[in-house]
């Protein structure tokens, strides 16, 4: 069972979360669709990378708020989680919230 | 138990449990008497209220004072008493709890512009039961994996969890006191579920 923290809730079952998606993906600034790459890139292009990915789950049987998480996908382990607006920060010490 | 008005000019809230619940002890009642106590809440009025973030704290300052309730800023808290309780929900958003009396929400309406509060009354759509007794957290900690123990949750805390698969708000009354709200639909069928996990320590519904 993963344990997920909720920054606003607390540690809290995976069940509690729906999987929403990666977080590394931003929408394009503008809404011009000849700008084609750029929103061909952030509909259907995904990475699917072997160890630390940053994806946003929703607690939706909780606070119902978005909740970045770095996870790893070999091992499952949470490393991180925090609110969408934050970055996750990797250093030394593992991550960190920047706030 | 029954809580609130009876007058007859009211039209009668009915239960979604009343017939299914059988009072009386039952499972394995042990000699030091039953491990929990169970029972509905009811007819109670219960408001969720969010309000505009930008018009946040004087709003909830005003409708604290007109309804004499605080509205707890920390996470996963609540106050008040049985009377009036207001439980944190998520940010901006509260529930507010009480036997039914006056209707709230029109009272809360006549005094706020629709853009600085927004209120739904889920009196209709909730069940409320009241677990009590010394095996309590026991029986809560079958149905969900949140970290029941006293040092994470103790008086006045209240988390909304998946219990026993069900959407579910938690309020801690008392040290072994908690009322839990569930949606209508699904109340028959977690009173089922609560009453089989009661079963080996002996309950008592009153
Ligand atoms: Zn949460």
């Amino acid at each position: 069972m993963l344990i997920i923290n909720c920054p606003l809730c607390g540690p809290r079952d995976h069940a509690e979360f729906t999987y929403i998606g990666d977080a590394t993906k931003n929408r394009p600034k503008s809404d011009d669709i000849s700008n084609d790459d750029a929103w061909y890139d952030y509909v259907y292009l995904r990475d699917n990378p072997k160890g630390l990915h940053e994806e946003l789950w929703q607690h939706s049987f909780g606070c119902r708020c978005f909740v970045k998480v770095v996870r790893n996908t070999v091992t499952h382990q949470i490393i991180a989680t925090g609110m969408p607006k934050e970055d996750l920060i990797l250093d030394e010490k593992g991550f960190e919230r920047s706030v | 138990m029954t809580e609130g008005n009876t007058n007859k000019n009211f039209l009668r809230r009915q239960s979604a449990l009343a017939h299914v619940i059988n009072y009386g002890q039952f499972g394995n009642v042990s000699l030091n008497g039953p491990g929990l106590f169970i029972c509905e809440r009811h007819p109670l009025t219960i408001l969720q209220l969010e309000t505009a973030k930008s018009k946040n704290p004087q709003t909830l300052a005003e409708i604290s004072n007109l309804l004499n309730v605080e509205f707890p800023q920390t996470n996963n808290t609540c106050h008040g008493d049985d009377e009036r309780r207001s439980l944190w929900l998520g940010p901006n958003r509260w529930l507010i709890v009480e036997p039914e009396r006056d209707c709230l929400q029109t009272l809360i309406k006549t005094k706020f512009s629709s853009s600085d509060v927004f209120l739904t009354d889920l009196s209709h759509g909730r069940s409320t039961v009241r677990l009590k007794g010394r095996e309590a957290r026991e029986v809560l900690m079958k149905g969900s994996g949140v970290d029941w123990h006293l040092n994470s949750f103790g008086t006045d805390h209240c988390v909304h969890t998946k219990l026993f698969d069900l959407a579910a708000t938690v309020d801690c009354r008392d040290i072994d006191v908690f009322d839990i709200y569930i949606a209508r639909g699904f109340a028959e069928d977690f009173w089922d579920i609560l009453l089989d996990s009661a079963e080996e320590f002996g309950y008592q519904v009153d």
